[in-house]
Order: C-alpha cells, then sequence, then structure tokens
C-alpha cells in the first residue's frame, strides 16, 4: 500500500508516512539540529522527498532505514548551510539545565553532551542508539566508513562521560563505567 | 528493543534519547504536507526555466571573462532587478560587494533569479553566498511573493535548497567562525503584510548583498619539502616544539579541491592504523613536548586528533580512542600529547587557501611517550 502510494506519487501516502515514521525522523533530526522547528522542517523535506523518489525504493523492510537515512542527511545539510552560508543566530531551544529530578537531569545532561558534540557525530549518535542501526548502516548511512562511525560513537561516549562529570555527577549513578582514558 | 551487544551506559544513552524524542510534540500536519507537495510540483517547471535561464546567463558572463578584468566583480541577473556593483579592493579575495535593489513586482507570482560572481588570480569563481566554489555548485537567490504576511526568499542550486522567511525587518548574517564563509546582508527589507492578491506588492527598498570572503586567516608556516605527496596530497607535518619532524601519512577519505584540479578518494576496508603498525619507528616526545601539525600554505578550519594504545586492537570499544584536543590556531594547529606509550594518532582535518581551494582529508603517524 505505502510503496505503490509512493511508486506513483499519491499524495495521500503522507498521512502514512507521518503517522508511522513522523516522530522517529522528527527525534533524529532533533538530536542532530537541536532545534525543533528546524527538526520539524526535516521532518517535512524528508516525507516530500520520500514522495518525490520513492518509485526508487524497491523494498518495503528498507522503507525505514531510507527515511531515516534522508533525514539524517537533511539535518547535516542544512546544519551546513545555516552554519557555512548564512548563520542566522539562532539558538537551539534547550530545556533549562536547572530542572533536578532524575529524568529532567538525564535530560539536562544528556543536552549538554549532545549539543557538544560535532553535528556528524550527533548524526552517529542518533542513528546508532535511538534508531537502532547497526554501525555498519550507520557508516552507509552517513557515507563513511565503519571505523570512522566507531571512532565517532566513541567520542560521543567520552563527551558524556566528561558532562558527567564536569556537573560533579557519578558517572555510575547513570549506568556508566568510568574507564575514561 | 533489547540490543545484547550494548554496553550499559550505551543502553542508558539508548534510554535517554528515546525519552529526548518523546518530549517533541509532532505538529506536523499531512494536509500541509499535501499543500507543499502542490505547491512544489507547481514550482518545478517554472523553477527549472529559470535556473536554465539564469545558468545561460552565468555563462555568458563566464564566457565573456577576460585576464584583464582580474578582480572585477561579475553579476548575473534576471528579472527587474537594477544592479550597483563596486570591485573588490586589496589583494585576494578582500571584500567586493554587488548591491541590487529589486524595482517594484508587477504581478503576483513574482520570481527573480540573482547570482554573483568574482574574478579572482585569474580563476572564475561562482560566490555561492558567502561560500565560494569552483564549478557547478552554484547557489541562487530567489525572491518570490508568499502567501501570508511574508515574502520568502531562497537560496537555491540545482540539487537542494533552503528557505528564510523575512518578515518586515532586515536580515544581517555573519560569516561563520571558520572563515570559510562571506556573510549575506538584506537590508531595508520592508515588507507588506495581507493578501498578495490584494495588498500593494511592497514599500521600501529590497537590497541585498553578496559579499566576499575575507581572508582565511594565518597561512601554515614554510615546512619542509615535499609539501604534497606522491598523488598531490598537501602533506601533513608534526611539529614538535615548533619544528617540522615527521610527515603524516596519507588517509582516506579525502577530497583535494584547488582552482586548477580536483582530487578525491574513499576509502578500503584496510583500517587506519595498519599501515602505522609496521612503521619501523614513532615520532618520540617529551609529555612537556609542544605539539601541532600543519599543512604548507593552507589555513586549517576544523581538525578532529584521536589517538589509539598500540597495546590491543585498537580502534575497539576495548581500546577506545582518546580525544587529543586540538587548539585551532589556523596556521599551526596545537594538540596535546597523549600519556605513557606508543600510541597511534589519527587527524581528521579540514582546509582551506584563499584561491577557494578546499581540502578534507585523514592523516595518521605513531607517538611515543616515554
Amino acid at each position: 500500500m505505502t510503496m505503490e502510494g509512493l511508486r506513483e506519487h499519491r499524495p495521500d501516502v503522507l498521512d502514512e508516512l507521518l503517522a508511522r515514521f513522523g516522530r522517529e525522523i522528527q527525534t533524529v533530526a532533533y538530536l542532530i539540529l537541536r532545534d525543533a522547528s528546524d527538526a520539524e522542517e526535516v521532518l517535512s523535506e524528508t516525507l516530500l522527498t520520500a514522495l518525490e523518489r520513492g518509485h526508487q525504493l524497491r523494498d518495503e523492510t528498507a522503507l525505514r532505514a531510507w527515511l531515516l537515512r534522508i533525514a539524517a542527511n537533511q539535518a547535516l545539510g542544512m546544519r551546513r548551510r545555516s552554519v557555512r552560508l548564512v548563520g542566522l543566530g539562532s539558538l537551539p531551544d534547550r530545556a533549562s539545565s536547572e530542572a533536578t529530578d532524575g529524568a529532567s537531569l538525564d535530560r539536562a545532561v544528556l543536552q549538554d553532551a549532545m549539543a557538544d558534540l560535532p553535528p556528524r557525530v550527533r548524526a552517529a549518535v542518533a542513528l546508532r542508539y535511538y534508531a537502532d542501526f547497526s554501525v555498519d548502516e550507520v557508516a552507509e548511512a552517513l557515507g563513511t566508513t565503519r571505523n570512522t562511525v566507531k571512532t565517532q560513537l566513541r567520542i560521543g561516549l567520552d563527551r558524556l562521560r566528561d558532562h558527567l562529570r564536569d556537573e560533579d555527577l557519578e558517572p555510575a549513578a547513570f549506568g556508566m563505567e568510568a574507564n575514561h582514558v | 528493543m533489547s540490543d545484547p551487544i550494548l554496553t550499559r551506559e550505551e543502553r542508558w544513552l539508548r534510554g535517554a534519547l528515546r525519552a529526548e524524542g518523546e518530549t517533541l510534540p509532532l505538529r506536523v500536519e499531512a494536509g500541509d504536507l499535501r499543500r507543499r507537495w502542490g505547491e512544489r510540483r507547481r514550482g518545478r517547471v517554472v523553477r527549472r526555466l529559470e535556473l536554465v535561464a539564469a545558468v545561460a546567463a552565468v555563462l555568458v558572463v563566464g564566457l565573456a571573462w577576460r585576464p584583464w578584468q582580474a578582480d572585477r566583480l561579475l553579476t548575473v541577473i534576471s528579472g527587474p532587478i537594477n544592479v550597483q556593483w563596486q570591485p573588490p579592493t586589496g589583494p585576494g579575495l578582500s571584500a567586493g560587494r554587488a548591491s541590487l535593489s529589486l524595482s517594484e513586482p508587477q504581478s503576483a507570482p513574482a520570481s527573480f533569479v540573482i547570482g554573483c560572481g568574482w574574478s579572482v588570480r585569474g580563476h572564475v569563481v561562482g560566490l555561492t553566498i558567502g561560500k565560494q566554489d569552483v564549478g557547478s555548485d552554484y547557489f541562487f537567490v530567489r525572491w518570490k511573493l508568499a502567501l501570508g504576511p511574508q515574502y520568502q526568499i531562497e537560496l537555491v542550486n540545482p540539487d537542494d535548497q533552503t528557505s528564510f522567511i523575512g518578515l518586515a525587518g532586515n536580515y544581517t548574517s555573519q560569516a561563520a567562525a571558520d572563515g570559510s564563509s562571506g556573510s549575506i546582508v538584506f537590508t531595508n527589507l520592508t515588507l507588506n503584510s495581507g493578501d498578495p492578491s490584494t495588498a500593494s506588492r511592497r514599500s521600501g527598498t529590497f537590497t541585498w548583498t553578496c559579499e566576499q570572503p575575507a581572508t582565511l586567516g594565518r597561512p601554515a608556516p614554510s615546512l619542509p619539502s615535499p609539501t604534497v605527496d606522491e598523488q598531490g596530497v598537501p602533506a601533513l607535518w608534526i611539529l614538535q616544539n615548533g619544528t617540522p619532524v615527521r610527515r603524516a601519512l596519507t588517509g582516506c577519505p579525502l577530497s583535494v579541491t584547488t582552482p586548477e584540479r580536483a582530487l578525491a578518494a574513499s576509502c578500503a576496508t584496510t583500517n587506519w592504523w595498519e599501515p602505522l603498525q609496521s612503521l619501523d619507528s614513532a615520532l618520540e616526545v617529551a609529555p612537556a613536548d609542544g605539539l601541532a601539525f600543519a599543512l604548507d600554505g593552507w589555513t586549517v578550519t576544523s581538525a578532529e586528533v584521536v589517538a589509539s594504545h598500540s597495546s590491543s586492537t585498537p580502534g575497539s570499544f576495548e581500546n577506545p580512542l582518546m580525544g587529543l584536543k586540538p587548539i585551532l590556531g589556523n596556521g599551526e594547529v596545537a594538540f596535546s600529547p597523549p600519556g605513557p606509550g606508543i600510541w597511534y594518532v589519527h587527524f581528521t582535518v579540514e582546509a582551506a587557501r584563499d584561491d577557494g581551494s578546499t581540502l578534507q582529508a585523514d592523516y595518521a603517524y605513531p607517538i611515543m611517550v616515554p
């Protein structure tokens, strides 16, 4: 049904794509861009791109990975353009770090750590740990090697540990081992 | 989903990322997407015609350019736009600008394609609204009427596009910190509100400025020959206390683009540290030594430096890479020495030159700390 709609460029397939994959696409974009309205724009562009190029996809089981791959690259492209071409000076819309309950603290630490990562590392972390891509799938999605992805993931985890220390939090409290080199 | 391969910390991270995603409201609506899809299909034919016209105009100007016109600004427009320009002043890519004021559009929908180009050091360089590229990567600015109290300004190239919405104000956009970008300035942008089919199309004037990037910054010091390797890839020299001591091995992927040539290579399946294992020596450094790297004639715009201890499988999760905290100094990039032992050090470098050349390449070299 979805594949048929994509092949025929039928606009009604957008409803189904949005319902099935909208939240995941938006979250991957947000984790890379750290800006909710930019993430919404990536979600829209991803689904419109999918409708435009959907005839190229043959296997429905690959649909989710294909969409998330488009989203990650759209987000990286948007970020590159906004920084290198026309930095409009918008700030990421982050939650306040003053929250003190457990879940909010997790979130604040995570946000600080993610904001500190280079965008390509954020993309690797989002696809690997949020979208459950394998390392090889992340490498393919981002057009790089598995070793580069491993390096990026390691950098991501290291920075997260650094942030826990900066916040005077015990890494073990977050289930993290203090094996930073 | 439970993944037994993930460590405890990775599972925590996954849970935290998913919780983060749950906090975001899903505000995009399918109806809006269908409307945008319809607009996109209708606009496609118009856009293609405009781009064909603009590319043709660029070609006309490019073909008309002659060496004696070096350092003169080339401007390409279509649509009812008045042009004033001033040439670049000073050496290299010093600032030049084109101010283009838009006359009153006569009817909706109206759109205009504008391109700017500079001739620099004997090469025609297409300026991409703050980012210059040689060749086909040429951006255009399109101004068009849109529904609602907005006008829409788009930066467009044939394969990609992004949009900015102007809301009754001026835009001032600053160059990126890495110096590789110029700036775009929208001034006196006065926009009407209301239905564009009945409201006056605009008031005041609309002027935008294409500005060339300033020089990138301090170039690298003069380094020993060879400054390029056998393939023509710029050599990365490791400096110890200010003295160039070793040339790092070139890795992959790499991409070098200069006005004269373009070189790109993707990676084979081998691991980056394997060529280092076969070297019979490592650069010996003391913990207090000052370490840096440089590429002759290039300005480094970003760098990641990581080290992997040689005692076990490099790069594996069991033997994690250590970030060496590069300090960008443009010409010379300092990085912190690793701890005791033999380390495989990996450099991921992006660099540029004032003539518009760009480089993205990986390098590696072993370092020993007693």
